[in-house]
């Protein structure tokens, strides 16, 4: 998997780089507009991450400019500007997804991957983990065969924490993803939502599957 | 022309009317009794009496020039005193929203002329300095959000590096949890500095707020369980209002989160959504120690989170009930807030309802 991060400000780039190396990725690098522009055509790309604010053609041009030249390949737009207008205007522009600044690495990495995935149009439509299943569709849901009532709220949080496979959401992710809420809510919503589900799924048996990451989010896997 | 030489030659004017009509009819009586004296002699010039011609005086030609001087006077101070009047509503008219709208001025160079001048410019300075204050917010909120994006990145890593010891994890975790309530600042300051330079975007629908309503006591109910708090929904009435769903949603969710944090175990929240007039008017009642009264008029105020003995333990950036109003207000409606009789503390916030066309 090739992946081109178009960012003029190197710390940030170097970081992208390192966390995407890490996952796998074979990463280049453009530090202004027109030189990330000329890359993306040039092609061999199957993610573009841009940042918005860039010198020279700024990322919103940029991925005009690639669209309109028929490049079909998936666009991640970083931005440190405000964030509803800018997202609606990346994505009018021919983004697929949009991811305000600050964020965490493992919510750019949850971006990717849900990406890939619906690029791939695999979608696993009964997930399972240990003895642990959850249907999509129904929101049937079974642990060690035994039926679990989940509210609507409580499977939208499980369905969340099965689509990253294993890896850490960050409460942001799951806020957006659950009450699809733009804002922080500022409350413990979270929280009190993920102790509701271990509850249900993980108190009469084990191993413990909704696994807290200190700082990070939350996992559903089941070795820490 | 000064108004100083306005009102010099206009005073000068009307006391010199004045001389001329006493004047006038002096001349006037002396030459008839003049006359008299000549046809008559003495005698003729002896039926006047001193004080009746000196009261004929003063009555034909001292009270029409008193009155002149009064009617004259009265007109001369109205325009003297009009754009007096018209500085002091323009001044009255002045606030944050219209600083950079300068006040009419006559041009004519007068003192007034030249205080309206001073006004304008002294306007001007104060709308400076609040686009630079704003601009600053927005400015450092932005600059901030590349580095706080550079520290989470490399405390995640940190974190999730395998040679990381667990002290070490331990140590990168909570200073990435400082890294995240820093961020959730910075986001809220760019908000509010979005609000105040009426950037805030608004996506308007027709919105049934009583849906809001319902889920958000549906929320409030599983916020506040753990407290052992009631939530009760005491009145739901059907009513739309014009707006972004979304920024209703946060609004409404900022009030339940601070009528669950200022509770206290075992409290109670009561929640009402009601159709007042041209108004949707949705209240949100908590137990709780109430704020002391001097402090009631500031919760809306930016960074404000009580006193210490109050809010001192409640996590939060004491920005979110600043946000609620900017949000309100962005609607066009109120909110407010007050302690009731009882002691519990009630917001109330009212929005403007969709008319069914």
């Amino acid at each position: 998997m090739r992946l081109l991060i178009v960012e003029d400000e190197p710390k940030t780039a170097a970081l992208l780089g390192t966390a995407l190396k890490q996952e796998g990725f074979e990463v280049a690098w453009a530090e202004d507009g027109i030189k990330g522009l000329e890359e993306a055509i040039r092609g061999g790309f199957d993610l573009l991450l841009v940042d918005i604010m860039l010198p020279g053609l700024d990322g919103l041009g940029l991925v005009r400019e690639l669209r309109a030249r028929g490049h079909a390949t998936p666009v991640i737009m970083l931005s440190a500007r405000g964030e509803v207008e800018q997202r609606v205007e990346g994505l009018d522009a021919g983004a697929d997804d949009y991811l305000p600044k600050p964020f965490a690495m493992s919510e750019l990495m949850a971006r990717v991957r849900s990406l890939f995935r619906r690029n791939s149009q695999q979608k696993a439509m009964v997930h399972s983990i240990g003895d642990l299943t959850f249907d999509q569709a129904t929101r049937e849901t079974r642990r060690g065969g035994k039926r679990i009532e989940l509210s609507t709220r409580e499977s939208l949080l499980l369905e969340c924490l099965f689509r990253a496979e294993g890896s850490v959401v960050s409460r942001r992710d799951i806020i957006s993803a659950v009450w699809e809420y733009d804002f922080d809510p500022g409350s413990n919503l979270v929280e009190v939502y993920i102790r509701r589900l271990r509850d249900k799924i993980d108190r009469e048996a084990s191993p413990s599957l909704i696994q807290t990451v200190r700082g990070l989010g939350y996992a559903l896997r089941l070795h820490p | 022309m000064t108004l100083r030489r306005r009102i010099l030659l206009y005073y000068s004017g009307t006391l010199s009317l004045s001389l001329v009509i006493v004047g006038f009819w002096s001349w006037f009586e002396f030459t008839e009794q003049r006359n008299e004296a000549l046809q008559g002699g003495a005698e003729a010039a002896l039926k006047h009496n001193p004080l009746e011609e000196t009261f004929e005086i003063i009555l034909y030609g001292g009270l029409p020039a008193i009155l002149l001087g009064i009617v004259g006077g009265g007109l001369l101070m109205r325009r003297a005193l009009r754009p007096i009047e018209e500085l002091t509503e323009a001044l009255e008219r002045t606030d944050v929203s219209n600083l950079s709208d300068p006040v009419p001025r006559s041009g004519n160079g007068d003192e007034l002329d030249r205080m309206t001048a001073v006004f304008n410019r002294m306007k001007e300075r104060l709308g400076l300095s609040f686009t630079q204050a704003r601009e600053f917010t927005l400015n450092a909120s932005h600059e901030l959000k590349t580095p706080l994006t550079i520290m989470h990145g490399t405390l995640e890593q940190t974190i999730l590096r395998s040679e990381t010891t667990d002290s070490e994890r331990e140590g990168a975790a909570a200073l990435l949890e400082e890294v995240q309530r820093l961020s959730a600042i910075v986001g809220q300051l760019s908000f509010l500095a979005r609000a105040d330079a009426g950037l805030m975007p608004l996506t308007r629908e027709s919105v049934a707020l009583h849906d809001l309503v319902r889920d958000l006591a549906e929320e409030a109910t599983i916020l506040a369980a753990g407290a052992d708090i009631t939530v009760t929904l005491t009145e739901c009435q059907h009513v739309s209002v014009s707006g972004d769903r979304m920024r209703l949603r946060q609004v409404l969710l900022n009030l339940a989160d601070n009528a669950v944090k200022y509770n206290e175990h075992g409290g109670g929240i009561e929640m009402a959504l009601q159709r007042q007039g041209d108004e949707a008017v949705f209240s949100i009642r908590n137990t709780g120690s109430a704020l002391a009264p001097d402090l009631e008029a500031r919760v809306f105020e930016r960074f404000f989170r009580g006193d210490p003995a109050h809010g001192g333990a409640i996590e939060g950036s004491g920005l979110g009930l600043s946000i609620a109003k900017s949000i309100v207000e962005a609607h066009g409606g109120t909110i407010a807030y007050e302690v009731l009789p009882d002691g519990r503390t009630q917001v109330t916030v009212a929005l403007a309802v969709v008319l069914p066309s």
